[in-house]
């Protein structure tokens, strides 16, 4: 929420007719939704190279067209158990400050149309920590599809380091 | 006609060979000057061609001044090949300045006609004058139509001229070449004419002929003649043959006898030679030594720039010059994938699939391999940077009056292209920097006992998966006092701080902004910018700069630059089916030791096994652990080992499978990846799949100590933060649910019968040394899973503030020391600090803190758990602050920031804690008069420990203060350190009663 100043589909474009689309996926039971021009490409999960030491919400890299990616398990960012890989898993491509990276999902929902009417604010129980990167609620036909920061949610997987403040701490 | 332009597109070709011409000759002139009197014939010619053929075009395209100097250079070098002239260092001192001014009027041929070159020319003809005869200055000054008037069209041309070629036994011609009907409509350039007469002879000149220009009007085609003004050996017939021309366009100017062509060779033309007029027919002068030219076609210039390729530099940016055979493999693979795209295609239209995912796959090969090539187009070997070395540093040393030679060794090694643009600057400077201060002047190398030549030498090599420049002289060495000194004197550092640093820490201060060693200005360096802007560029390639230094013996800089797109070659290896790859410059040997001699070969000191090999005992780490894997291998098979090197260190590395050694092309990991010390990076392998690249430093470093404590003091060294290691108690809580704790907070752990457990008011307690021993599960504050009781149960037995408590947890239990990140952020909740993965598995660090201040009875301390995130102190303690000493933390990790706090909130104390020196001073100066004690970490960002102990020490209000500094390495030289900086103890990072021993004492003595 503290980002709906910044959501691109708020402003303007939404009202001179290129709405901005939304690419939707399913972790576990939830749903959310990344700015489908940050998404550069839906991909099945192709053979992937496990990272021994790596944080723990990255799944692994891969080959992608002679890049490597890292490829960060969407669920464990957010906050669920960890996925299990399924077939229907597939990976968001996000392109974030000149990095591709990888998302991986359970299931690939629909593209939407963001419509600014139906946003609503983040729910005060959203852990802190998370809360900085959504960008608000969506709701399509009654269900909640939360809309995601992809570019905070990135940095909040580098090991514990994004979200936290340098610490001056006191106590008794 | 300076208007006229035939062609852009030749105009550049013409420009861009001038260029290559020129890139080579300065070598060769330096090679010249070496050789002095001992003239290399071929080498002459080269420069000489070079000089010639930048003329004729010059004359083709009406670049006057161009063509003009070079001319001249041309009459130098044609002296020195006759060697009536010693290429002295005066005299290829002007050629090279004549030479950088061709460069310069080269680069801006469109101006250059408007250019001032005089003073070149006048260098120029100063030399050649002085070395003539005085009837062969006469000519000089002559117009060569004075000779023969024909030559009116050539007013460039002396009576000199006209009289060397005759001397060589050259006839001269004036050849009429039609551009059009001669050269273009015969599919020839002018370029390849000027080749072609150029192999067989010399042009003297070349104009266009003006009055042949038609106009519109005509009816006819217009003709545009060329006259080249042509001196050879050949006759007029030979002549038009080669050049395809009728006979009437080649005129003679000046002929020579037929019996002087047939006349035995002699040895130089005599000094009496008759004067040369046009009617003379019978000039009795010996036919020449053949020009180098005509006896030798085959080493004309096509063959000098196809020799010379790939070690020019580029011209300009825009272009790159490519490995032939890597144009093939890339034309190859282009090939291939239209044919894979056929097949698709056919595929498709039968609508196979086995054969459309054959073709894709095909296709995915093909682009990877591709891809590689195309990153490949972008190395270039570091020789073409090291190449402008050799005339910098002649030129500095002779401006500075000193000897000194230099060394290139590792030109062909390569880096990428950009890398290597971006090293130029640096790079110039520090060798610019080696000569005027590094090395000495004669005398004072003389009287220090050292040969009168100083030597600087530039190396490059691959070196522990980085590429390493080194440039390293023979000189006085850096002075750390004087850098000091004059750190000190402009006000960067004060006094203060310099007493407590060591030598190699004042030598780095030559990299702040302003410093400099050389005493006086000279116009070469000293004026206080420099080393900073050096280390400023190499950061921006995330190169590294280290300073070895011994005074009186000289210095040595070494420049460490990222593996990124650097192509290395590597061994592959395998560990549970996954491929790794190792650079082969850290791979000593491959061993294999067969199953039945494993027993003999290997021993065990403790946990650390040991290979004999050859008399050395070399230790072992097996990449299953590294990883954090468990060991497939059995006992009963073949060991394969490979012996790496890790800066210094040795050890074997066990794996499960060796493969072949192939060239891989590094990608960089992405940056949630990038603090993993273990990787270099990842390559992809030939079948797709991708590769970890291996580090052999990094993986001494996370095994401990062996090895550990020297690479971890020469990342500090560079700058580097050094990751620490911590002990982990692991045990389980749900089946498959690991949890750990720091082993030092764990008092002893005691397999447990579920039946002992107390159930009493509401709280588990178990019978524990005659006492009740209060119990603890982790899913009474943390949303974890339930223990089983089919599980084997332990109670982990902790103390806090004195008093016991007991963790209920599960086996299987082990213990791991890791360096791995604290992730606090995806699992973090009340009683578990975040989690590690810790052998592949992700394992819930517990806190026990939270559960022991979760425990019915102690609210107390809840509450103050939760006020601590934010609020200050003052707001929430009341009067006790007072009394209760406060304990400054400073230290960077999470993890460890919290344990000490931690642990200091355990007995009593009030804390502060911050993630660096900078924020602890900050905290420090704030609440001056609370602060009773700091503890610090030594490695810190921003600033490190020691410079904040000094800044503490040189701060009269905290006289007495004291100071631990906590260190995960506390060698004797650190302590040292440490003690020079003014720390009143060091401790050795969460030794818990060593450290609240040392609080308690310090408090003690301090108050």
């Amino acid at each position: 929420m503290n980002d709906e100043r910044r959501n691109p589909a708020a402003g303007p474009r939404a009202s001179d007719g290129v709405s901005s689309l939304l690419a939707s996926f399913a972790v576990s039971d939830s749903f959310y939704a990344l700015d489908a021009s940050t998404v550069q490409e839906v991909i099945r999960v192709p053979s992937l190279t496990r990272v021994p030491h790596a944080p723990p919400s990255v799944l692994g890299i891969i080959n992608l067209r002679g890049r490597i990616v890292t490829v960060l398990d969407a669920a464990i960012v957010l906050g669920h158990e960890k996925s299990a890989l399924g077939r229907d898993s597939r990976i968001f491509v996000v392109e974030d400050r000149g990095e591709f990276i990888g998302l991986l999902v359970d299931r690939v929902a629909d593209v939407i149309e963001y419509d600014p009417s139906a946003a609503n604010a983040v729910p005060a129980n959203v852990p802190r920590e998370q809360a900085c990167f959504y960008r608000g609620i969506h709701l399509v036909n009654g269900r909640a599809i939360a809309l995601l920061n992809a570019e905070q949610m990135l940095s909040a997987a580098l090991a514990g380091v994004a979200v936290q403040q340098p610490t001056t701490r006191a106590a008794a | 006609m300076s208007d006229f332009s035939l062609d852009d597109e030749l105009v550049h070709e013409y420009l861009a060979e001038s260029r290559e011409h020129l890139a080579t000759i300065e070598t060769d002139l330096l090679a010249m000057e070496q050789a002095g009197a001992a003239i290399d014939e071929q080498l002459v010619n080269r420069v000489f061609r070079a000089a010639h053929s930048i003329k004729g075009g010059a004359g083709f395209f009406d670049l006057s001044k161009i063509r003009e100097l070079a001319h001249k250079t041309e009459n130098v070098l044609d002296m020195i090949r006759a060697r009536q002239l010693v290429p002295l260092p005066e005299v290829v001192n002007i050629l090279l300045l004549a030479f950088d001014q061709l460069s310069h009027l080269i680069d801006s041929y469109s101006t250059s006609n408007d250019a001032e070159i005089s003073v070149f020319l006048n260098a120029l003809t100063n030399i050649s004058a002085g070395s003539l005869t005085s009837e062969q200055q006469t000519l000089l000054e002559q117009p060569a139509s004075s000779a023969v008037p024909e030559l009116k069209d050539f007013p460039e041309v002396t009576a000199f001229d006209l009289d060397q070629a005759v001397r060589a036994g050259k006839r001269v011609y004036i050849v009429g070449f039609d551009l059009l009907h001669d050269i273009q409509r015969r599919g020839k350039t002018p370029l390849a004419i000027f080749r072609l007469l150029m192999n067989c002879g010399q042009i003297l000149d070349s104009a266009v002929d003006l009055q042949t220009f038609g106009t519109l009007d005509d009816e006819q085609v217009p003709s545009v003649v060329l006259q080249v003004l042509y001196a050879t050996t050949l006759d007029a017939f030979n002549l038009s043959q080669l050049m395809e021309l009728e006979s009437e366009k080649i005129r003679i100017a000046v002929d020579i006898a037929p019996a002087a062509v047939a006349g035995p060779p002699a040895q130089a033309p005599p000094v009496q030679a008759p004067p040369v007029v046009a009617e003379k027919k019978e000039p009795a002068k010996a036919p020449p030594a053949p020009e180098a030219e005509a006896a030798n076609p085959s080493s004309g210039d096509g063959g000098e720039s196809r020799a010379q390729n790939g070690s020019g530099p580029a011209p300009s940016e825009a272009t790159v010059r490519l490995n032939v055979s890597l144009l093939d493999s890339l034309m190859s693979l282009a090939g291939e994938l239209v044919l894979s795209r056929n097949q698709l295609n056919e595929a498709l239209a039968s609508q196979d699939q086995r054969e459309i995912s054959a073709s894709a796959h095909r296709i995915g090969l093909v682009t990877s391999e591709l891809q590689e090539a195309v990153t490949l187009t972008r190395m270039q070997p570091v020789g073409t940077l090291f190449a402008k070395f050799p005339r910098l540093v002649r030129d500095l040393a002779k401006d500075l009056g000193k000897n000194v030679q230099l060394k290139l060794e590792g030109g062909d090694v390569e880096i990428d292209k950009s890398i290597l643009e971006g090293l130029s600057d640096p790079l110039t400077h520090m060798v610019r920097n080696s000569v005027d201060h590094g090395i000495e002047p004669p005398d004072v190398r003389a009287a220090a006992g050292k040969p009168s030549m100083g030597t600087i030498t530039l190396r490059a090599s691959h070196q522990a998966g980085q590429v390493v420049i080194e440039v390293a002289d023979d000189g006085k060495g850096l002075a750390g006092e004087k850098i000091a000194a004059s750190s000190v004197a402009k006000g960067l550092i004060s006094a203060a701080e310099v007493q407590a640093m060591s030598d190699r820490e004042k030598m780095a201060l030559i990299f702040l902004p302003g410093v400099s060693t050389a005493s006086t200005v000279s116009n070469v360096s000293g004026r206080g910018v420099g080393m900073d802007v050096v280390k400023t560029n190499l950061d921006k390639l995330g190169g590294k700069i280290e300073i070895e230094s011994n005074p009186g013996n000289g210095s040595r800089f070494l420049i460490k630059l990222p593996l990124t797109l650097a192509i290395i070659p590597s061994l592959l290896v395998s560990q549970a089916g996954e491929r790794f790859a190792i650079p082969q410059v850290s791979v000593g040997e491959l061993i294999r030791i067969p199953a039945s001699k494993i027993a003999e070969r290997l021993d065990r000191a403790g946990n650390a096994e040991i290979l004999t090999l050859r008399d050395r005992l070399v230790p072992l780490l097996r990449l299953a652990d590294i990883l954090g894997e468990p060991d497939s291998r059995g006992a009963d098979r073949a060991m394969n080992i490979v012996l790496l090197d890790a800066g210094g260190s040795e050890y074997g590395l066990v794996v499960d499978q060796l493969h072949d050694t192939v060239e891989i092309v590094v990608k960089p990991l992405g940056r949630h990846l990038q603090g993993i010390r273990d990787y270099a990076g990842a390559t992809i392998l030939g079948n797709g799949e991708v590769a970890l690249i291996l580090d052999a430093v990094g993986i001494a470093e996370r095994s401990g100590s062996m090895g550990g404590a020297q690479a971890a003091s020469a990342s500090r060294e560079v700058g580097e933060e050094t990751r620490e290691l911590q002990s982990l108690l692991i045990f389980h809580n749900g089946p498959n649910e690991p949890c750990a704790v720091p082993i030092e907070l764990v008092k002893r752990v005691e397999k447990l019968d579920p039946s002992r457990v107390e159930n009493l008011g509401g709280r588990r307690t178990m019978q524990y040394e005659g006492q009740s021993l209060p119990l603890v599960m982790l899913k009474d504050i943390a949303a974890v899973s339930d223990l089983e009781m089919s599980q084997q149960w332990v109670v982990i037995v902790f103390e806090r503030a004195g008093l016991p408590l007991g963790l209920l947890a599960a086996e299987p239990l082990d213990l791991i020391e890791t360096a791995a990140d604290l992730d606090t952020v995806t699992l973090r909740q009340p009683g578990i600090a975040g989690s590690v993965i810790l052998g592949g598995r992700t394992t819930l660090m517990v806190d026990i803190f939270e559960l022991a201040a979760s425990m019915p009875g102690r609210e107390g301390s809840l509450q103050v758990r939760a006020a601590r995130t934010q609020r200050p102190v003052t707001e929430h303690q009341g009067q006790a602050a007072a009394k209760t000493p406060t304990v400054l933390i400073a230290e960077d990790s999470d993890f460890f920031r919290n344990q000490i706090l931690r642990l200091v909130e355990s007995v009593g104390y009030n804390a502060f804690a911050a993630c660096d020196g900078q924020a602890a001073w900050e905290l420090l100066t704030e609440h001056a008069d609370e602060i009773s004690l700091v503890a610090t970490d030594v490695e810190m960002p921003r600033m490190d420990g020691l410079s904040l102990t000094r800044k503490i020490r040189a701060d009269s209000r905290f006289s007495g203060l004291p100071i631990i500094a906590l260190s995960s390495l506390a060698g004797e030289e650190e302590i040292a350190r440490g003690v020079a900086a003014g720390v009143s103890e060091y401790q050795v990072k969460l030794d818990r009663d060593l450290f609240l021993d040392s609080i308690r004492k310090s408090l003690e003595v301090a108050l």
